[in-house]
């Protein structure tokens, strides 16, 4: 079990833009100001390009592996790509509480 | 079973569960090979109205290795896709399925095929290529063989694809097996662990398997399709006349479940495989079945230990107590049975030019010498028949994998590699019983033979 709850899965369209983000390297706010991935989607971040945005039967799955490091796997597609990064971790978990 | 359910995990995923795999130099062109890779195990014929398809979530694959170091040289890749054609009906079909494109049908299900050479290089070699129905019955299938037969699809280069549902060809008495070892033929011996009252009569085996079915994918080749640089074996004792072989089920990493079905994301992760029959069944704890399972072949040194020393060839002294002695009392390595299993069989053990060995890696795979001519009278018992074109010299439908491991693992082929071992006198007798008399089998690709109907079985 406490594997379970050590993950969190999660799939919808405003956390797959959020988390997208911070796959491509833009900045979100410091860890503690934003109070969810709801609030981290109003911050102004440029459009993402029509390269960029997910496709219509696109899904991004972002699985925060370890939230005390920030180790996030992101799987689009049939890529699996893992990122660090533990403000978004920390937003993520937040979001859901 | 020899892949059915055999670990916990994929137990509880049958479109993923690799049953059988089958491979031989193809008897009527031996000039190819024939793959056969099955899923779907224990298919009840009758079970409708959903009836037995393939996972289009699932990526099926048969793997060759032809230089010995345990990863894919050739891969055979199957993708498979369903549509409905009648929105507005319950029904599998609404009338007579009388052709592949049969209006009636409701519920079909297409495929493609892909060969991945190992450097990544990757060819389409069929697409939309449809499948055949299900065998639903008289009314609903009529002249279902036809219907199988026009599912035979020719690719290019002389290859040819097949998938749809089969008959099962595999036997086993698994209700004795699994009763803890009490082998009919033999259960007279068994100690049937002292339960007051209890006594077991010898019997023939009985085939638990009968008239189920299972899904196949069946390819046949070119023999130079999946040998390294595409040269043609003729010398069975030369290093790469030999290639291995072995299936595996993958899904995507990441399921969601949506208003549908599942969507699938990310890579692909393997969460079925197979090469020698009952290898994970038999050989692995039931621990570490799972995780063999996402292994690949390269890493089964990992896994050796289970072939060095089976904890079945323990047990059977336990079972039927003084009948075993001589296998009870051996206590070095299984040499016989890591060749037979993980390196193959180097030249010169059983004959001079009879070898299935591929190398110094140990890997399951099904290890195949494709220089040796498929047998005019065929023996379903193989090596132990005295037939080399048998397992475990790749697998024909008609081989009794389950005897022949059986009686291996009892000590059989041990003197091969220990002069000094006396095999037990009860070997000849291990067995299940079961001979595979009674299967539906065909002499022509895909050899499984056409699937019991829903309406005739149970009679």
């Amino acid at each position: 079990m406490e594997e379970v709850s050590r993950r969190v899965f999660f799939k919808q369209a405003g956390a797959a833009a959020a988390v997208a983000a911070v796959a491509t390297g833009i900045a979100a706010g410091p860890a503690g100001l934003a109070d969810g991935v709801a609030g981290a989607a109003t911050t102004k971040v440029p459009e993402l390009s029509e390269k960029e945005a997910l496709r219509a039967d696109e899904n991004l799955v972002a699985q925060v592996e370890d939230a005390s490091t920030g180790e996030i796997r992101l799987f689009i597609g049939q890529k699996e790509v893992t990122i660090h990064d533990r403000q978004i971790a920390t937003r993520l978990i937040r979001a859901t509480r | 079973m020899s892949s059915h359910r055999e670990a916990p995990e994929i137990s509880k995923d049958p479109v993923a569960d690799s049953t059988d795999l089958y491979a031989f130099v193809s008897p009527d062109k031996p000039n190819t090979v024939t793959l056969i890779a099955n899923y779907l195990p224990l298919e009840t014929p009758s079970g409708g109205p959903n009836f037995y398809e393939f996972g289009d979530d699932v990526l099926y694959e048969i793997h060759i290795d032809n230089n010995g170091d345990g990863w894919p040289d050739v891969t055979y890749q199957f993708n498979f896709w369903t549509e409905n054609t009648i929105p507005t009906t319950f029904l599998y079909n609404v009338g007579p399925i009388g052709s592949l494109n049969s209006p009636n049908w409701n519920r079909r299900q297409f495929y493609s095929v892909t060969r991945v050479t190992g450097n990544g290089y990757a060819q389409m070699l069929a697409n939309n290529v449809p499948c055949p129905p299900c065998n639903i019955g008289p009314l609903s299938t009529p002249n279902y063989a036809a219907l199988a037969g026009a599912a035979v699809y020719e690719m290019n280069d002389g290859r040819v694809v097949f998938a749809g549902q089969r008959a099962e060809a595999f036997f086993v008495d698994l209700g004795a097996i699994f009763d803890l070892g009490d082998l009919r033929p033999i259960a007279n011996l068994h100690n049937t662990f002292m339960i007051p009252n209890l006594t077991l009569s010898a019997a023939p085996g009985v085939n638990s398997l009968a008239s189920s079915n299972v899904h196949s994918i069946a390819i046949q080749v070119p023999i130079t399709d999946i040998t390294a640089g595409g040269f043609k074996p003729t010398n069975p004792a030369l290093a790469g006349s030999s290639v291995g072989i072995w299936t595996t089920a993958s899904r995507q990493k990441a399921r969601v479940w949506g208003q549908n079905g599942w969507n699938g994301t990310g890579p692909y992760a393997q969460l079925s495989r197979l090469g020698n029959p009952l290898f994970n069944e038999v050989l692995v704890p039931l621990s570490q079945k799972d995780l063999w399972n996402a292994s690949p072949p390269a890493y089964d040194r990992n896994f050796a230990n289970g072939v060095a020393h089976p904890e079945l060839a323990g047990l059977l002294n336990v079972l039927y107590p003084g009948f075993f002695t001589h296998l009870a009392a051996y206590s070095k390595s299984r040499a016989d049975l890591e060749a037979i299993l993980l390196t193959g069989i180097p030249a010169g053990v059983i004959a001079p030019t009879y070898s299935t060995f591929t190398g110094a890696t140990q890997a399951d795979m099904l290890r195949l010498n494709l220089a040796i001519a498929p047998a005019s009278t065929p023996s379903p018992m193989g090596i132990l028949g005295g037939d080399v074109a048998g397992f475990p010299n790749g697998r024909r439908v008609i081989d009794d994998v389950v005897t022949i491991e059986l009686q291996a693992i009892a000590g059989i082929t041990l003197p091969y590699v220990d002069k000094t071992y006396v095999k037990d006198a009860a070997i000849a007798d291990v067995s299940d019983g079961d001979t595979g008399a009674g299967l539906s089998l065909l002499t022509t690709f895909p050899y499984l033979g056409t699937p019991y109907s829903g309406y005739a079985v149970p009679a």
